[in-house]
């Protein structure tokens, strides 16, 4: 299915048919240009290499070229739709899906999707200084790649409420623009997106472990009975894997250089020949990966059971799943801390929906680590990046009002302040790094801190002029 | 009509059972509706028949009161909630104006209008001895008088929401969307929470005789709770916090 360019805002959901998405799109649009131009990008380019999409079939779905970032076409493009697609879980399992909003679930759907379209700006705004320290042109077109995407996100999710939620999804379509990353009197929604994302490190880390918290609840948005909300997560699938390309070679390089300075000074503590340690690395990982966990909210969850029941958000990858997709016979595991330890309660499986997908989550982030670590092994180097356990640090969930080492120790509050700058990035760590983080500009240099890519983008060299300064 | 009316509500109430929802319209001119109101209101308490019409009306009011069902009224162009007529918009749970023109629509015409007149201050009482605006605004006479001067006079949509006369007013971009899923949202909810909700919304105030039988207190939530459709196996107390839905008996009582 292909997108019209020749619209204002090009789309595939026969815009210039639908006077009543026109009147609420065009109105919304300057706002959003608007918030691009105060909140999105800080460094000045005149145009960068960009990805954009131009088609949402399987071949060939976007094009390259050097575009002034305020004049990306963003749009609205939903995955092509499957006329015999049915509900693949839940109470109303089997029957065809719904292509419009059943009212008895306007206010949860209505939910999801502006929580869901709340991280999307929410990335673009906590990233917005980045790009005045980018270690070269190549990461600096990532980071740009990453950010219009993220505000093409914001218009999937506008497109959605203003599509069919009337005049309260037009309100909340506003709402998502006025809301700011870390402003006090009106935050993100969720936590994580509050969190500064300072150096270039955080970002990879985000890109990383955050960004796949948003494929994974994607990927439950995916399933979802409302059509229109599952077509749009699945295009929307397509572009995220990008955000992780990033935050996966970004974190190779740093480990890869860490490696080499680590060889050559034939010391840990490299801090002193411009590089971060793998201590920090390790701190960075723990910091992350743990808000990241938070975002999946409480182990045992009513919400995301109801959900389920009533077909709004399934399990990742439902329809691979071997059973009965209904859960209400089922039982599962999930921890919890009793009587100073921590073990397992059996639950029903629709209450554990949320620690199932975290299940899943985690054991796609093993896979970096497994990656990072064969870079290590590669090196020569000896020691091993790991996860933390999940009741480290944890401000959501079962072990929130706990103390848990790395380790997946139970301690008490004095021994975990006492070693918190053991575990999680102290101020020194993030001011030495925030000391390497100086722009590389030139095309084919890289900052010392982290190694150069293995190749570039769109097959063109890793010496390309990405982005072009006016 | 009201012969019509009441027939109509009494066949609904007792064969219809599972129909929870009534939407209301009305059909005519706004200047008959009033005209016909000023001959009642000339020849009341002089005419017995005048009088019987006008106790008529009034008897079919109360039973749209204290009814079971969800009843919204949707106010479009070439509708005639004026005055008494006015009252059947004000008996319901929620009053949806639409503001402008659907576009299918020929245009032609005024959109939609209400208009105030004395039948809407005390000529049909409700059980509580109220009128309907008196109850709607209960413990804001201010308004009430406000509302007061406004009689005779055709309001328009955005103003009739201004006025809290209609529970909202959406344009022809919300309308269809609005409509369908407010009655939606209405028909999954317990049959029997809706009950009690709208009877305790409907009668605000001072308790009579009349209402201490036929309104709020027949649907008092301790009533709710102990129906099936809360305690029950399938029940919405039961079925609470498992993630599974309650299974209502759609039947109103």
């Amino acid at each position: 299915m292909s997108i019209d360019y020749s619209e204002k805002i090009p789309n595939n959901v026969d815009l210039a048919g639908d006077r009543k998405l026109q009147r609420a799109l065009e109105s919304w649009q300057p706002n959003f240009l608007n918030w691009w131009k105060t909140m999105g990008p800080a460094v000045p380019t005149e145009d960068v290499y960009l990805r954009t999409a131009v088609a949402v079939g399987r071949e060939g779905w976007a094009h390259f070229d050097h575009v002034p970032m305020d004049e990306y076409r963003w749009g609205v493009f939903l995955a092509e739709r499957n006329t015999d697609r049915r509900i693949a879980f839940g109470e109303q399992k089997g029957e065809p899906v719904w292509q419009q909003v059943p009212g008895e679930y306007r206010a949860d759907l209505q939910r999801l999707i502006v929580i869901q379209g709340d991280t999307e700006p929410a990335s673009v705004e906590q990233q917005r200084r980045l790009g005045e320290t980018a270690p070269s042109l190549y990461d600096l077109r990532n980071l740009f790649q990453v950010n219009v995407e993220e505000g093409r996100h914001l218009w999937a999710m506008v497109y959605l409420l203003h599509a069919y939620f009337g005049r309260a999804g037009r309100e909340e379509a506003e709402a998502l623009l006025h809301r700011n990353s870390g402003d006090i009197d009106s935050p993100r929604i969720l936590g994580a997106f509050n969190e500064e994302t300072p150096d270039w490190l955080s970002f990879f880390m985000f890109t990383y472990f955050t960004d796949r918290d948003g494929k994974y609840q994607l990927g439950t948005l995916k399933e979802s009975a409302f059509d229109p909300l599952s077509r749009t997560c699945e295009f929307m699938l397509k572009e995220e894997a990008h955000h992780m390309f990033v935050g996966t070679t970004g974190i190779d390089r740093v480990v890869a250089r860490t490696a080499e300075l680590m060889r050559e000074h034939d010391t840990d503590d490299i801090a002193p020949h411009g590089g971060i340690p793998l201590d920090v690395i390790q701190k960075y990982i723990n910091f992350h990966y743990t808000v990241s966990l938070d975002l999946f909210g409480s182990e045992r969850s009513t919400n995301a059971a109801n959900y389920f029941t009533a077909g709004l958000k399934g399990r990742w990858q439902e329809e691979r799943r071997k059973d009965d997709h209904v859960l209400t016979e089922d039982a599962a595991h999930i921890d919890v801390v009793r009587d100073g330890e921590i073990t397992t309660d059996e639950v029903s499986a629709l209450l554990a929906l949320n620690h199932d997908l975290r299940r899943e989550y985690i054991s796609d982030c093993e896979t970096g680590l497994k990656r990072w670590n064969r870079v290590l092994e590669k090196g020569g180097i000896g020691r091993r990046l790991y996860l933390p356990h999940v009741g480290f640090n944890r401000e959501v969930g079962l072990f929130a009002d706990h103390h848990v080492t790395p380790k997946g120790d139970l301690v008490g509050a004095d021994v975990w302040e006492a070693n918190r700058d053991r575990w999680l990035p102290s101020e020194a760590d993030k001011t030495h790094v925030r000391s390497l983080m100086r722009p590389v500009y030139e095309p084919g240099k890289i900052s010392g801190w982290i190694a150069p890519p293995s190749k570039g983008i769109n097959e063109k060299p890793v010496d390309y002029e990405y982005v072009h300064f006016p | 009509m009201t012969r019509e009316l009441d027939d109509l509500i009494l066949r609904l109430r007792a064969n219809e059972r599972e129909l929870g929802t009534w939407v209301i319209r009305t059909k005519g001119e706004v200047e008959d509706a009033l005209a016909f109101e000023r001959v009642i209101a000339r020849y009341s308490g002089e005419d017995w028949l005048v009088n019987e019409i006008r106790h008529y009306f009034k008897r079919v009011l109360k039973r749209l009161d204290v009814t079971s069902r969800s009843l919204i009224a949707l106010i479009e162009p070439g509708s005639c909630f004026a005055g008494a007529l006015l009252e059947l918009a004000l008996a319901c749970d929620r009053q949806y104006m639409l503001d402008g023109f659907l576009e299918e629509d020929s245009q032609e015409g005024e959109p939609a209008q209400i208009v105030l007149s004395e039948s809407n201050f005390g000529t049909f009482p409700m059980g509580n001895g109220l009128s309907r605006l008196a109850s709607r605004f209960y413990g804001d006479d201010d308004h009430v008088a406000k509302l007061r001067q406004e009689t005779g006079r055709r309001i328009d949509a955005a103003e009739a929401l201004e006025l809290g006369l209609v529970t909202d007013a959406p344009d022809d971009i919300d309308w269809e969307d609005e409509i369908r899923i407010l009655l939606e949202e209405r028909a999954a909810l317990s049959p029997d929470a809706l009950t009690g909700m709208e009877a305790n919304h409907r009668f605000v105030g001072p308790e009579t005789m009349e209402t201490r039988i036929f309104a709020r207190l027949s649907a008092w939530q301790n009533w709710i709770f102990v129906r099936p459709n809360a305690a029950g196996p399938d029940g919405a107390l039961r079925r609470y916090g498992t993630g599974r839905r309650a299974d209502f008996d759609r039947r109103r009582v």
